[in-house]
């Protein structure tokens, strides 16, 4: 539910596709300009179209080549990848739970991997690197080399795509399912538009069909067929002043920076009695604790016990699991109030020098997110299922994270 | 290239690709755009001078020649500062399949004709203020003078330009009794702080709760700097 990520002095890079569409004002010029030629001809061939037309017509035309950040916008978009896919089309309702499609066996899995276009070829990917996060995020119990799928030039060996799975059991409404989470796919800037992604997730799908899993699931923050849930994200300033700066926040019209300071300060140190971080000896006591606060909801992970070491033992700088038992992404109160105990995790947050605590609408998050002066943000969070299909799922009901 | 000037092209490629789908009437502005982006993406203007009878030519020809031995690098950075003038949100508008959330922001910006000088202070755009001819030293109707606002915000450049071409009062109150020093001391602007102590600002005034810019300081080190002056 939520992370603390830091934001840094400069626009941070990201490595993934970021399309623009720069045609459509010069097609709208040229549209304009033959019009008015035709307006000269006594008799035209065609009615003329007036601008209103031409604009509705143009509108729908990039809307089909936007990525969609609303149902209403993915309803106008043909997804030439998506509907090739077992995922629900856009349009339909699903009333019951299941598999879209039956398991392959092993004679109807390809055997090798996907063609890449010339120039470039497939890597796995060695973390022995100092990749700590990434290591942490990308080899828990069950991990498999085979999945962390890059992708190279041939010639400079540059890496200039990837995407990510990891084995996870989890429950969706009243029924457990072996899965795969997906992760981290980025497509390099210089390959944007030239239809990747599509390859990159075609093919870890066949790398994890070869394993016997036929589901997964994922997150986006476009709208692609179908998502079962959408989460909103929210943001709370721990260092306003900076993140003004970087305009990752903004002062209203009539707002001081004054009023915004005083208003974020949060006290000096944590107030709930007890609060401190997870050790090994909380594991057993607080893997209990969250595995009853789950069944609350009707998408969640379920952690072995192995897992839930891997995910919840706090390792300097990534993890900060605090017990009592208020985490950056699974937090279960039973005695504190939420609000007091998730300020504490602000309190906390500061002080290992982040700048912003971010938090999705998930779970019992609404409990608190007001009153401790999140603001809303600008972004969703689309959940989805591969080759499986649910009834849709509130933000209030969802208990999973990805990373 | 490395990492700084990609972003540097990538935002150049944003504002530039805004700026081809509005209509900038203001022609002096047209000129100058032009003028930065030949110079952002040729370099040096080495063409010769068009024509006496070629009027648009030459005014063109002049708005590149203009920009000198400037860099392409720092040519981008114009030409993005201004587009920003123009529009400030050409950044935070998201296209494309990954997207950041940063905090919402419903506000409907102002049209030009609408801003006063405040909002001017607060968009940092010194060209406008520059235009202004007035009192400088009155309560907007949030009780606060430009003085405030600049410190408040943290512009240097601004600050300084009202104070010695407006003849701003560096102790002027604002309906709270607060002056600018106040603000400079809560929101931590060190420079803003030292500035105004050198032009005058006293740090004993008292706003409406009897408390001083001084007394406001929590850091130690901004303390030591107000009290030596």
């Amino acid at each position: 539910m939520s992370e603390t990520p830091k934001i840094p002095d400069e626009h941070q890079a990201n490595t993934k596709i970021n399309k623009t569409k720069k045609k459509r004002n010069r097609n709208r010029k040229n549209n304009a300009k033959a019009s008015a030629k035709n307006g000269a001809v006594e008799e035209t061939k065609l009615p003329p179209l007036s601008i209103q037309e031409i604009h509705k017509a143009m509108e729908a035309f990039s809307l089909q080549h936007k990525a969609a950040k609303t149902p209403e916008e993915a309803l106008q978009k043909q997804y030439r990848f998506w509907y090739t896919q077992p995922v629900p089309k856009m349009t339909e309702t699903i009333l019951n739970d299941g598999p879209i499609e039956e398991d392959k066996i092993i004679d109807q899995i390809r055997n090798e991997p996907f063609t890449l276009p010339d120039d470039f070829q497939w890597d796995t990917l060695s973390l022995d690197d100092p990749f700590v996060l990434k290591e942490l995020a990308l080899q828990p119990p069950g991990w498999l080399k085979e999945w962390h799928v890059g992708v190279r030039v041939i010639k400079s060996k540059k890496l200039v795509g990837f995407i990510s799975a990891i084995p996870a059991l989890l429950k969706v409404y009243n029924k457990s399912q072996k899965m795969v989470e997906i992760n981290f796919l980025c497509v390099h800037k210089r390959l944007r538009s030239k239809r990747v992604a599509p390859v990159l997730i075609r093919e870890i799908t066949r790398r994890v069909n070869q394993k016997g899993i036929f589901q997964a699931v994922y997150t986006a923050g476009i709208v692609l067929p179908k998502p079962i849930g959408t989460c909103r994200y929210w943001h709370r300033s721990l260092n306003p002043k900076k993140l003004i700066d970087v305009k990752f926040s903004h002062l209203s019209r009539n707002m001081t920076m004054q009023r915004t300071l005083k208003l974020h300060k949060l006290p000096d140190s944590t107030r709930t009695p007890g609060f401190r971080k997870l050790t090994e000896k909380d594991l057993p006591q607080a893997r209990k604790l969250l595995s009853n606060y789950m069944k609350n909801f009707d998408l969640s992970p379920m952690f072995s016990d192995e897992e839930f070491k891997h995910w919840f033992l706090p390792q300097e700088g990534i993890i900060d699991a605090y017990v009592v038992a208020a985490y950056s992404f699974y937090n279960v109160s039973t005695k504190t109030p939420w609000v007091e105990l998730m300020q504490d995790a602000l309190i906390s947050a500061r002080d290992a020098n982040f700048d912003v605590f971010n938090a999705l609408d998930l779970m019992d998050n609404k409990e608190f997110l007001e009153p401790l002066k999140f603001g809303v943000g600008d972004g969703n969070l689309q959940y989805y299922l591969y080759n499986w299909k649910c009834p849709e799922i509130n933000s209030n009901k969802i208990g999973l994270i990805l990373q | 290239m490395d990492f700084n000037s990609e972003n540097l092209s990538a935002q150049f490629d944003k504002a530039a690709s805004y700026i081809s789908g509005s209509n900038i009437s203001d022609v002096d502005t047209q000129l100058k755009l032009y003028g930065f982006y030949k110079q952002a993406t040729e370099g040096v203007c080495t063409l010769p001078k068009p024509p006496i009878y070629d009027l648009k030519g030459r005014k063109k020809w002049y708005a590149w020649s203009e920009m000198g031995s400037m860099s392409k690098n720092e040519a981008m950075d114009s030409y993005i500062n201004l587009v920003r003038t123009i529009n400030p949100n050409i950044e935070t508008e998201k296209t494309g399949w990954v997207t950041v959330s940063t905090f919402a922001n419903d506000e409907k910006p102002l049209s030009e004709n609408e801003k006063t000088i405040s909002d001017w202070v607060k968009e940092g755009n010194l060209n406008k203020i520059k235009t202004f001819i007035g009192n400088i030293n009155v309560h907007d109707c949030m009780g606060m003078a430009p003085i405030h606002w600049a410190s408040d915000r943290g512009d240097l450049d601004i600050l300084k330009f009202l104070v010695e071409n407006h003849s701003a009062n560096v102790n002027f109150q604002d309906n709270t009794g607060q002056t600018a020093l106040h603000y400079a001391v809560s929101c931590g602007h060190e420079e803003i702080c030292k500035y105004l102590v050198s032009v005058g600002a006293r740090i004993n005034i008292q706003d409406e709760d009897g408390i001083t810019a001084l007394e406001m300081c929590s850091d130690e080190k901004l303390k030591s700097l107000l009290s030596i002056n």
